[in-house]
């Protein structure tokens, strides 16, 4: 049976050429929906088609934006250094704002001579200067976000990290940090890329039948959570330290689009100096989407380990890294400039992969996701995707955020696939292909 | 109209093509949705299912509800339109093409929408919004009675309120208020001016203040007895003119009924009260009698009934009479002339009790509900619109509570005098 997924993407990607500033709009067939499903294998194609010329490939998936739980996916694909396929997620609203924006995957090719922004403003494509993009990344978001009616709905930000090639330089989210622990950063950097804006004018018909399923679904997975530590308290690469941290410096909780399960917490700590005998101190926080990061900054350096995560976000630098070359006893202040030195070191590399091996994933499907989504078994699944690495393929061939997966393991494919289709036939016919894509994916 | 919406009419030079629609009776209490900070995760299903309305597709650009993050502070808050009582954006509109209908809810008739975008740019809370490609003005409908959003907030930080009735507080203030009347005209016929009961006595503190410039010659024990009221309104406030006298309820009774054509401006001076208090104290001394005692309206409807009552029929024509300014406005009495209440005012200044509004979520320039039901008048309607917290003065609030009651974001509250306590306060979103 033919599976139509063309209905839940505009079967269109944007090819933006750094080398000679063009952007072009290419449609793609449907056939190719059909046999990929989407998501990550489908950017693995895309990587392929233009392997010759350095391709950086952001893409979502079919259930992205949709009705579907945490349907706020998008992944970035890109070659690293050992010429591996590797596939960063990104959470938040990026996938919503990159889909909505009337293209479903952006390739990017090439490398500009001077520093640029690529934004996706109000449906339009365009390459714009970069160069005052500088200081830490709150100021080059501020500088973004004083745009007026280009004020960008979401940013992808490279910080000084990037600017100094750092291998450890993330993509970060905004101010919220990044999972992006595979040097994605560093290759947007070399790109001259400073920043990607996301602002969608668009959208997506989906299903009606699917607006009455979110509702049950959403409170079905409300009843399985209890606290803002539960993420970190499930993954195996965390510890008892990050856990009171969280527990101690929790203000709020946020969610990505579309998601009942706020595991993203926005922690709370007292500004440095800001405090007198009379008068209380100023506060500032930090957002915690980089759950392994902090849990390594947590059990390095648990007194501070907040104050140093905000300052690993603000140099654009991955938490984990930063926390493999820090000593424990000194002061915060001594700490914060050795991730300044850190971030500003091209040749500084550790690998926290390996450092924080807890052998219940493999270390090479966690490092083909990034190296950054937790590491949680999927205990209680109720499908063939059982394992962490076939759940995460799973999640980010979909267009879903994999911790959602991870965490509540008895959601089914077919229980996903269901937001697109109603008729059984035709979900058994997509999980079919959905299966093929993914052993494709975990296939490298 | 804004700055920004004034240079936008300016520069699209529209004329008014029609003019203002006439003010309708609008309803008590129009329906609104509040939104609830500090359950909102950011998670956008509102936008994604207001837009699937709009649109008939996924397009939060084509929502009328926005969801924003607080990057800095780690908080949300959601633009939507709260269908306010006085839209400015009603008011801007260069075409008219914004209406509020019979059940309040503020519209855009399409036919007439030009789509200048001034709309947004009068409205304090940005609700109308413009969709990017098409330049299309969008604003909330509340979804003809049954909102999306708020059916499918995961995380209820929606709520709609439909026709909401003055809620508790009229369920126990009228009944404190009927009781005491019946308490103080009916059972106890004529003692509000020195009520005994065994060793208590309880005078009028006014009365007592006339009586001691009369005579000359002050009596402690009837003196301190008439410090009763005054330590009760130190800790209480007003609450005696708002729940006790009988002729603020008849003045209620009175108030509800009659319509209302608004006062002349020289009596409209919150110091005559204190003048009239001066007068009498004044004209006790000089004339060797409480004067003011003869007139009072609290006295004679505590003596108006039974035959005695009937008998002092003169009397009991200045309750009519000052009745009639209920045709002025609310508790015009009490607002300007009571010297009663004078004398409580100068209490409730030093009193333990105060009322705030302003909480963060206070939709202060549009809301204006407790501007609307403060029967005193004294919440600033000016500070509202700019945004400020009111500075409610307590020697001015006989503290129905009418607006803590009325408010739908739960902004106006009781706090004593020293607490520094921002009402309705965001609270720490916690996992259920």
């Amino acid at each position: 049976m033919d599976v139509l997924m063309t209905p839940f993407y505009n079967a269109k990607m944007a090819l933006v050429n750094l080398e000679n500033s063009s952007v072009e709009t290419i449609d793609l067939p449907s056939e190719l929906f059909a046999e990929h499903t989407g998501g990550v294998r489908l950017s693995t194609v895309l990587l392929e088609r233009y392997a010759d010329n350095a391709p950086l490939v952001f893409g979502t998936g079919p259930l992205t934006g949709s009705f579907a739980p945490a349907s706020c996916l998008m992944t970035a694909s890109f070659y690293s250094n050992g010429n591996k396929v590797v596939h960063v997620p990104f959470m938040l609203n990026t996938g919503p704002q990159l889909k909505f924006s009337g293209i479903d995957f952006l390739v990017i090719t090439g490398r500009s001579e001077t520093p640029v922004i690529i934004e996706l403003i109000d449906n339009t494509i365009r390459i714009t200067p970069g160069d005052t993009l500088a200081g830490d990344l709150s100021k080059r978001e501020d500088l973004l976000l004083a745009r007026g009616r280009n004020c960008p709905e979401i940013v992808l930000l490279t910080g000084n990290a990037a600017d100094n090639s750092s291998a450890h330089a993330c993509l970060s989210t905004g101010l919220w940090g990044s999972l992006d622990k595979a040097s994605l950063g560093c290759a947007v950097g070399q790109k001259n890329i400073r920043a990607i804006a996301l602002k969608a004018a668009g959208g997506i018909r989906f299903p009606e039948h699917a607006i009455e399923m979110s509702g049950p679904m959403a409170s079905a997975l409300k009843n399985q959570y209890s606290t803002p530590q539960f993420v970190v308290q499930k993954s195996m690469g965390s510890g008892e330290a990050a856990s009171q941290l969280i527990k101690k410096h929790f203000k709020k909780a946020h969610a990505c689009y579309h998601c009942p399960f706020p595991c993203m917490s926005y922690l709370e700590f007292p500004q440095a100096g800001s405090h007198s005998l009379f008068k209380a101190g100023k506060k500032q926080g930090v957002f915690l989407l980089d759950h392994e990061g902090f849990a390594a900054l947590s059990k390095k350096r648990p007194a501070d380990a907040v104050v140093l995560l905000k300052h690993c976000i603000e140099n654009g630098i991955d938490p984990s890294a930063a926390a493999a070359g820090l000593d424990q006893t000194t002061p915060t202040e001594e700490a914060c400039s050795h991730i300044d030195l850190f971030a500003s070191n091209h040749s500084a590399s550790v690998d926290t992969a390996d450092s924080s091996d807890t052998g219940a994933v493999s270390l090479e499907f966690y490092r083909m996701f990034g190296s950054g989504i937790p590491r949680i078994v999927p205990t209680g699944s109720a499908d063939e995707y059982d394992t962490w690495e076939k759940k995460t393929a799973l999640a980010m061939t979909l267009g879903i955020c994999p911790i959602l997966l991870l965490c509540f393991a008895h959601i089914r494919a077919e229980d996903l696939l269901a937001f697109l289709w109603s008729d059984a036939d035709v979900i058994a016919a997509a999980k079919e292909k959905l299966a093929h894509a993914v052993d494709a994916v975990l296939a490298g | 109209m804004p700055e920004a919406a004034q240079k936008q009419v300016e520069y699209i030079d529209i004329k008014d093509l029609r003019p203002l629609p006439a003010k309708k009776k609008l309803p008590r209490h129009p329906p609104v949705i509040v939104f609830n900070p500090s359950k909102c995760t950011g998670c956008s299903t509102c936008e994604m299912v207001c837009s699937n309305r709009n649109v008939d597709k996924v397009a939060p650009a084509s929502s009328s509800i926005k969801v924003l993050r607080n990057e800095e502070e780690g908080k949300n808050f959601a633009a939507l339109c709260l269908h306010c009582r006085e839209p400015l954006c009603l008011e801007a509109c260069p075409t008219r093409a914004i209406d509020k209908d019979d059940e309040g809810i503020v519209r855009i008739r399409r036919l007439f929408c030009v789509e200048c975008g001034i709309c947004t740019l009068a409205c304090p809370e940005s609700a109308p919004m413009v969709e990017p490609v098409t330049g299309k003005i969008r604003k909330c409908d509340l979804c003809e009675g049954d909102p999306l959003c708020v059916k499918h907030c995961p995380e209820g930080a929606l709520h709609f309120y439909r026709g909401k009735a003055v809620g508790w507080i009229k369920y126990l203030r009228w009944p404190v208020q009927l009781l005491s009347f019946l308490l103080l005209v009916v059972v106890l016929v004529g003692t509000f001016c020195y009520f005994t009961a065994g060793v208590v006595s309880l005078p009028c503190p006014t009365g007592t203040l006339q009586n001691i410039a009369a005579t000359k010659h002050i009596v402690f024990a009837s003196a301190g007895a008439a410090l009763v009221l005054i330590v009760l309104t130190i800790l209480l406030g007003r609450a005696f003119c708002g729940w006790v006298c009988p002729f603020g309820f008849f003045l209620d009774l009175v108030g509800s009924v009659v319509p209302k054509f608004g006062l002349p401006k020289f009596l409209k001076s919150r110091m005559i009260k204190y003048g009239i208090l001066g007068g009498a104290i004044g004209g006790a001394a000089g004339l060797g009698f409480q004067p003011f005692c003869t007139v009072c309206p609290i006295g004679s409807i505590c003596r108006s009934y039974g035959v005695s009552g009937v008998l002092q029929g003169a009397e009991l024509a200045i309750v009519p009479a000052i009745a009639s300014l209920e045709l002025g406005q609310r508790r015009s009495w009490c607002r300007y002339f009571c010297p009663v209440g004078a004398v409580l005012a100068l209490a409730a200044k030093i009193g333990l009790i105060k009322i705030v509004i302003g909480a963060k979520q206070c939709k202060k320039f549009s809301c204006m509900q407790c501007a609307d039901i403060c029967p005193m008048g004294i919440i600033d309607r000016e500070a509202l619109r700019e945004g400020t917290a009111p500075k409610i003065p307590m020697d001015e609030c006989i503290l129905c509570m009418r607006c803590v009651d009325t408010c739908p974001y739960s902004s106006a509250k009781i706090r004593f005098r020293w607490q520094k306590t921002i009402p309705g306060e965001v609270k720490a979103w916690t996992y259920s």
